[in-house]
């Protein structure tokens, strides 16, 4: 009970710091928020990277040949096997029959002729096929895959590109790792200059700090208040910039939605979902509480108070 | 339990650098007993209050205060102790951004009273020393002397068993010290044990009680 009053002690004594000089506030606020809508533009571009990587990237296919004859209960042996291997990179299949094989080798004029003798001969060689689409450029798992179709009773034959599988997988690497690396670096800034402007915060409270100490107060009854006065800080200034950053992608949708109906596309940029705003926070608030920690222990060494 | 309030055994105390502040110092206080700690500036005054109160650990010798060897305790327990002591601090330390209430009221708040006692025993504690009327001003439209006894009034708030005065008549004129002294003497009559470091032995010497001469660190002088 006496641990929760001392609480909301902390958070009162807090609210009223920030709402005794307000402006002061305000402008540390909005030095927060600046930097952490910084930090929240970076992760959408990066999210938003991952996205039309996935939609527009050619991943590899994987073709299956089927045996001849295999019936239609053989396909739906096959399909069956295929929606029970991992969903995660096969996007779809489409099933080409051979007679849709041999429609399509009429189609193309210089086929033409072997199309019409296939006919003539009524012995169809061409094999039913399956095209799986995949979601992937991970070259070993989809080796992995077109290893375990090939085993299946009424296949063929699989085949797949690897050299355009492992060309896809390099250039997605590289993309993550830019975006990747992009990210840590504006996470890292963050940290410092978030750490630097708490520190920057606490000195400017040093007398009552080490008053506190001097009289009595311990650790945590000094560190109460003013970890509650950074958390409040960082949440507000978290909020304003989601808030900010969603509403910019909005604001840039609308002015993409225009152009991209002009090229037949339904590009749109997706904003930050509450799974990310709830990493931004956590991370922030958790970081925020260690650099009021480490700032106040800093003041009392700083003044030699035991 | 002992009448030793305070006890010194062989006390050193060296700042970072090598440099010795305390060498060898013994002495005892006993309870309710109010000592003038007397020395010219940097003999070493300000660190043997700090000492007492737990601000400082000696490099080395006992430090006992009211049965608690001071020099064996944790940080956490001398923080603990600190709450039943009272200190004025030479510089004062008095917080410029609230008011004279505000300043008495932490060290109450510091030991989780409720707020109607608190207000109680902080309007007490600021009518004691006389600034009843200036409860709510801000520390800046104090005096010097209406400063001085702010900070008593916040060391002794929350009742505790040892005041200790760093030099609370400095940088104050004759009359202002005499009735800061007053109120020493009105605290001590409660049986409150009181330590006061002073570097003007003439406005001592009335009042007959003991004097502790520091010099370099040591007793002498």
């Amino acid at each position: 009970m006496k641990t929760i009053s001392m609480h909301i002690r902390g958070f009162v004594l807090a609210l009223v710091k920030i709402f005794k000089s307000p402006i002061e506030h305000l402008l540390n606020i909005l030095t927060l928020t600046v930097i952490i809508a910084t930090l929240g533009s970076v992760l959408v571009i990066s999210k938003n990277i991952s996205i039309i990587q996935k939609n527009n990237v050619n991943f590899p296919q994987i073709v299956i040949y089927l045996k001849d004859n295999v019936g239609q209960n053989g396909i739906s042996t096959v399909e069956a096997a295929i929606n029970k291997f991992n969903s995660k990179i096969i996007k779809n299949y489409q099933f080409i029959s051979k007679e849709q094989g041999l429609s399509e080798l009429q189609k193309d004029e210089s086929l033409k002729q072997i199309a019409s003798d296939v006919i003539s001969s009524n012995n169809n060689p061409i094999p039913d096929v399956l095209i799986i689409n995949t979601s992937t450029a991970d070259n070993h798992r989809l080796q992995m895959l077109a290893g375990k179709i090939s085993k299946l009773e009424m296949v063929s034959d699989v085949q797949m590109d690897t050299n355009y599988a492992s060309k896809i997988e390099n250039l997605v690497k590289f993309i993550s790792k830019i975006s990747n690396l992009l990210q840590i670096a504006f996470e890292i800034i963050l940290v410092i200059v978030i750490y630097n402007l708490i520190r920057l915060q606490m000195l400017l409270r040093k007398d009552e700090i080490i008053v506190s100490r001097l009289i009595g107060a311990s650790d945590s009854f000094i560190m109460r208040p003013l970890a509650y006065y950074a958390v409040l800080q960082i949440l507000i200034a978290t909020a304003f910039a989601i808030y900010g950053v969603n509403l910019f992608v909005i604001y840039l949708n609308n002015m993409f939605a225009n152009l991209a109906s002009l090229f037949g596309s339904n590009f749109r940029l997706y904003p930050l979902d509450y799974m990310q705003m709830l990493q931004i926070s956590g991370i922030l608030i958790i970081f925020g509480v260690f650099a009021v920690f480490l700032a106040v222990r800093w003041v009392f060494r700083g003044n030699y108070v035991a | 339990m002992s009448n030793q309030m305070v006890v010194f055994e062989q006390v050193y105390k060296k700042y970072p650098g090598n440099i010795t502040a305390v060498e060898n110092l013994s002495f005892n206080i006993e309870r309710g007993e109010l000592v003038f700690l007397a020395g010219h500036s940097g003999a070493g005054k300000s660190t043997i209050l700090k000492l007492i109160a737990g601000i400082l650990t000696a490099t080395d010798g006992l430090v006992m205060v009211n049965g608690i060897d001071l020099s064996k305790t944790k940080q956490n327990h001398r923080t603990f102790i600190r709450q039943h002591i009272g200190f004025i601090f030479q510089d004062h330390k008095i917080l410029f951004d609230r008011s004279v209430f505000d300043n008495v009221r932490l060290a109450l708040d510091v030991l989780g009273y409720g707020e109607k006692e608190l207000k109680n025993r902080v309007t007490k504690a600021i009518a004691s020393v006389g600034l009843e009327h200036k409860i709510h001003a801000m520390p800046e439209q104090l005096s010097g002397g209406e400063q001085q006894r702010l900070c008593i009034a916040r060391a002794v708030v929350h009742r505790p068993k040892i005041l200790i005065a760093d030099e609370p008549t400095a940088n104050l004129d004759r009359g202002n010290a005499l009735r800061i002294l007053e109120l020493f003497k009105m605290f001590h009559k409660a049986g409150v044990t009181i330590i006061i470091s002073a570097h003007d032995e003439n406005i001592l010497s009335d009042y007959g009680k003991r004097i502790i001469r520091i010099n370099q660190g040591q007793l002498g002088g």
